[in-house]
């Protein structure tokens, strides 16, 4: 029997001896392959892809439609105007006496004075303004042996309703050290501040009112000498305008704008051939200010564009600010069908850039308003472009070349393909190669235009072989789109291209 | 001699399965679908004080075998044809049973009061086979079908009782009976209540929906449990029939857990390549799984224990030869499992038994086990399910119990 014992001793000691290595036996990766048929990208280029936002495709039944934009091209910088330079205001108060010490009583006043800080502004005479940002840095001293009350008030700068205020209590300074100091910022963006100081007719002025005392409620007798000194320093900084009112100056602002049109490395060749029914250039004056343009250039690419305008005075009315936002403006207009040589046959041949050259000057008549101009920096003066362009368009061997960049993605262990499905339905054939670097990875394809009227969109389908490393390595896909037309094609603005992509392989799964 | 020989062959099954490759999760498996026979075995004497104290490790699944379950656990490589046999074996729906628990019970014959304290693991999941071949073998045999993933669930808790037992008898009938305390240490229990997954054929449009809830259940749970068994022998036919309720009761779970729920439904020919919502951008951004998921922190509440009933009837055939059957509900077990078999007698004081298994988290298995003596007052109970196919990798689970008992078996003949 005692055999019996000393077998299941034995056994179960074993057991759990056995139990307990296995559970403590290295633990490698479990992995197991899955093949994975999912779609993953549906998309669809039309028009609103290519187009700025504010445009509009118009299509008049049975006409061809009608691309119209009126929209922003430049916006002319006025940033001189309303530049506040940084402004520091110093009060020294001193006892006019010698000796001492005089003893002051709780509640008592050393200083109560009004004054005005002035900005040295050369030119402008404002009366008002908003601020975008700015700074109001502090700082005040005391050599005075008693609490010193110092309250300083700027009546005319209100942030949220409130005018801003500096109310400090100074301890007495022998016990600080023979110097007691105090100093501090208030951030004083978005308030308003009016520049038309104490008297309410100056300009470049700020109102202040200083008193300097003992506080009543602490029962201290200040004790003054006839050396000592309460310092106040305040310094206006970093002020940037979001409105502002007075008389601006009259002054010239450079104006040389250029806007980038077809960049060589996008379109490296080919032609785009257009007929716009209404293209025009146009200033947008939105300061109620009177403005001169002297436009003394206009060039397409390196071709000069002549205009009966160029090299003339065109004045601008200041704008009509009396209903509020949008202003009511005045505005200049060129004709660009009507230069030399035609506008749009030199932005045929993909021209860079469109530049203009010249000059602007703010009050060209001198304070006209009596000091009522008026400019917020969301409405400086505009550039803009007005047209009207039927698309019946003509692409010869426009060739559009791009990077579309590949953010390094993990997925391990996976190993397939892209298959890219693209409904063509442009009636222009577009032949589309591209290279995966620094993968290798190519592919190639034609596009079989769309026939025109309800046919259906040809398909082409392109598969891309990817794998783990690949999409690990990120890398760029470059790719050429070459476009091409059979003359001058009609667009309805319904065109669209559908590209769905699914994504087909085997994924190593793998748990650690 | 035969004892002996009988009692070493157990053994060293054993051993060898301890010790097998493939044998990984006996350390941390059980099987509560047999309960040891020595419960019911009569005890020595009717004064004194006796004592059980069982092991049990138990795994077992319907469609997951040997090989599968060890290479998620230990590592490697899950060939195709493994999980196109796993993916055989399923029909409706994947189940797999995980337990082990140890029980150390005393009983004061004389006074008929005890004590029972025990302490495991309980685990159930289950799954649908559509769910399997997504996770194991993608979605490319599915296209233009509908997968549903409904109904699949996992739960695991680490469960401890001690319960004040005790037991009535007379001539024909006994009683057992057991009333303490449950405590759930840890756990976690997650579950889909509805998801769907289509791909169409040509592989341009996807339809999935998705809600789950899951929970790592880390706030203590305290309650009351309980157990009994009633035992009634018929005189006339020499029957005995055996009722039983086990882990019956409910725990209260003290506020905190954190239940992460997701409720998505995504239908799509593709995503834009970017903007806001779904899009291929926003998937691979910062914090987009985590948008998909809702968390929330569960109040106090009650959740009832995993409570087992069975039923089984024993009767003999000829002397040292009986038959048995019982039938098991419950305890989580995603079907109910039937046991019949047969104990006969090995030499003059040992018992030993066969038996056919079907149901709980597997098919149809076989069992065996046997009762040996160790001195005169104790005795060893071996059992071990499916014994052949636990050491082999196309096994479907494992199953080993151990259990030494102060108390004598008794011959087949007489076990009512």
């Amino acid at each position: 029997m005692k055999q019996h014992t000393t077998w299941v001793t034995t056994a179960v000691i074993v057991l759990l001896a056995g139990a307990l290595t296995l559970w403590g036996c290295r633990k490698e990766p479990t992995t197991w392959a899955v093949d994975v048929h999912l779609p993953v990208v549906d998309m669809l280029l039309d028009w609103a892809d290519v187009l700025p936002a504010d445009a509009a495709i118009e299509m008049p039944p049975g006409e061809v439609a009608h691309l119209v934009w009126q929209g922003e091209v430049a916006r002319l910088d006025v940033s001189g105007l309303g530049q506040i330079p940084d402004t520091t205001v110093a009060n020294d108060l001193t006892p006019d006496f010698v000796g001492g010490p005089i003893a002051v009583p709780p509640g008592s006043t050393l200083l109560d004075e009004f004054e005005d800080i002035s900005f040295d502004v050369d030119g402008p005479e404002f009366r008002r303004l908003t601020l975008d940002s700015g700074l109001l840095a502090w700082t005040v001293e005391s050599t005075t042996d008693g609490f010193v009350r110092l309250q300083y008030d700027f009546p005319g700068v209100v942030k949220d309703g409130v005018p801003v205020r500096l109310d400090i209590v100074l301890p007495p300074a022998t016990e600080v050290g023979g110097l007691a100091s105090a100093s501090g910022v208030i951030d004083i963006a978005e308030a308003s501040v009016d520049f038309t100081g104490i008297s309410g007719t100056s300009r470049n002025k700020i109102a202040s009112h200083l008193i300097i005392g003992t506080p009543e409620d602490i029962s201290d007798t200040a004790q003054v000498f006839g050396d000592d000194s309460i310092r106040v320093a305040m310094t206006f900084s970093g002020m940037k305008v979001r409105d502002i009112e007075g008389y601006f100056g009259s002054f010239d602002v450079d104006v040389n704008e250029g806007l980038p049109l077809f960049d060589p490395s996008t379109f490296p060749s080919g032609l785009i051939g257009l007929s716009p029914l209404r293209a025009d250039l146009m200033l947008v004056n939105n300061m109620a200010a009177d403005l001169r343009l002297n436009l003394t250039s206009l060039s397409l690419g390196g071709t000069s564009i002549d205009h009966p305008s160029i090299g003339q005075d065109q004045y601008l009315a200041r704008a009509d600010w009396s209903a509020g936002t949008p202003p009511v403006a005045d505005v200049w207009s060129m004709d660009l069908l009507s230069t030399t040589p035609a506008f749009f046959d030199v932005l045929a041949a993909l021209p860079d850039s469109l530049r203009a050259s010249g000059e602007l000057e703010i009050n060209p008549l001198g304070d006209v308003s009596g000091g009522n101009d008026y400019f917020h920096k969301d409405y400086p003066p505009l550039l803009k472009l007005d047209l009207d362009v039927p698309l019946n368009v003509a692409l010869t061997d426009l060739v559009f070349r791009d990077t579309l960049r590949i953010a390094p993605t993990e997925v391990p262990d996976f190993d397939g393909r892209l298959h890219i499905e693209v409904r063509n339905g442009f009636p222009v054939q577009m032949s589309l190669a591209g290279a995966w670097q620094p993968s290798g990875s190519s592919f190639a394809a034609t596009l079989e235009p769309r026939a025109g009227g309800a046919g259906e969109a040809p398909v082409t389908t392109i598969s891309v072989p990817i794998s783990s490393e690949e999409l690990a390595a990120g890398g760029d896909i470059q790719f050429e789109a070459g476009l091409a037309t059979a003359g001058y094609k009609n667009f309805t603005g319904h065109e669209r291209i559908r590209i769905r992509v699914r994504i087909e392989g085997t994924h190593n799964v793998v748990i650690e | 001699m035969s004892r002996f020989v009988f009692f070493f062959a157990t053994v060293a099954l054993l051993f060898a399965g301890a010790f097998a490759t493939t044998a990984f999760g006996q350390a941390v498996s059980s099987s509560p679908s047999v309960r040891f026979q020595v419960d019911s075995l009569p005890r020595a004497a009717d004064s004194g004080c006796n004592w059980e104290l069982s092991i049990q490790v138990d795994h077992r699944s319907n469609a997951i075998d040997n090989a599968f379950a060890a290479t998620m656990l230990i590592g490697g490589a899950l060939s195709p044809e493994a999980i196109a046999a796993a993916r055989d074996e399923m029909r409706s729906r994947g189940t797999l049973g995980l337990r082990g628990n140890i029980r150390f019970e005393t009983s004061d014959l004389a006074a008929r009061r005890g004590w029972r304290i025990e302490s495991g693991i309980v685990s159930d999941v289950r799954w649908t086979p559509e769910l399997f071949d997504l996770v194991f073998a993608g979605n490319a045999s599915h296209l233009g079908r509908f997968d549903v993933l409904n109904g699949t669930r996992g739960r695991a808790w680490q469960l401890n009782t001690i319960m004040r037992t005790g037991f009535w008898k007379n001539e024909h009938n006994a009683l057992h009976w057991g009333l303490g305390l449950a405590h759930r240490s840890v756990g976690a229990q997650g579950d889909i209540s509805t998801g769907y997954f289509w791909v169409s054929s040509n592989v341009d449009t996807l339809y999935t929906s998705l809600y789950g809830r899951s929970t790592v259940l880390e706030a203590q749970g305290l309650g009351l449990a309980g157990q009994i068994r009633y035992r009634r022998t018929d005189p006339a036919s020499q029957v005995a029939l055996t009722l039983e309720a086990t882990h019956l009761g409910a725990l209260f779970v003290a506020p905190g857990d954190v239940r992460v729920e997701v409720d998505t439904v995504l239908g799509t020919t593709g995503l834009p390549l970017a903007g806001d919502g779904w899009s291929i951008e926003s998937l691979q951004g910062d914090g987009f799984a985590e948008s998909l998921i809702v968390r929330d922190t569960l109040a106090g509440h009650f959740e009832a224990l995993p409570t087992a009933l069975s039923g089984g009837l024993t009767g003999a055939i000829i002397p040292g030869l009986a038959w048995e059957v019982r039938a098991t509900v419950g305890g989580w077990r995603p079907t109910p499992e039937a046991m019949a078999g047969l104990q006969f007698k090995v030499g003059r004081r040992s018992i030993a038994g066969i038996r056919a298994v079907y149901g709980g988290w597997g098919k149809l298995r076989p069992a065996i086990w046997a009762a040996l003596p160790v001195g005169q007052h104790h005795t060893l109970t071996l059992y071990a399910e499916d014994p052949v196919a636990a050491f082999q990798g196309t096994g479907l689970g494992r199953g080993f119990g151990l259990q030494l008992a102060k108390s004598l078996p008794t011959g087949a003949d007489n076990r009512r």
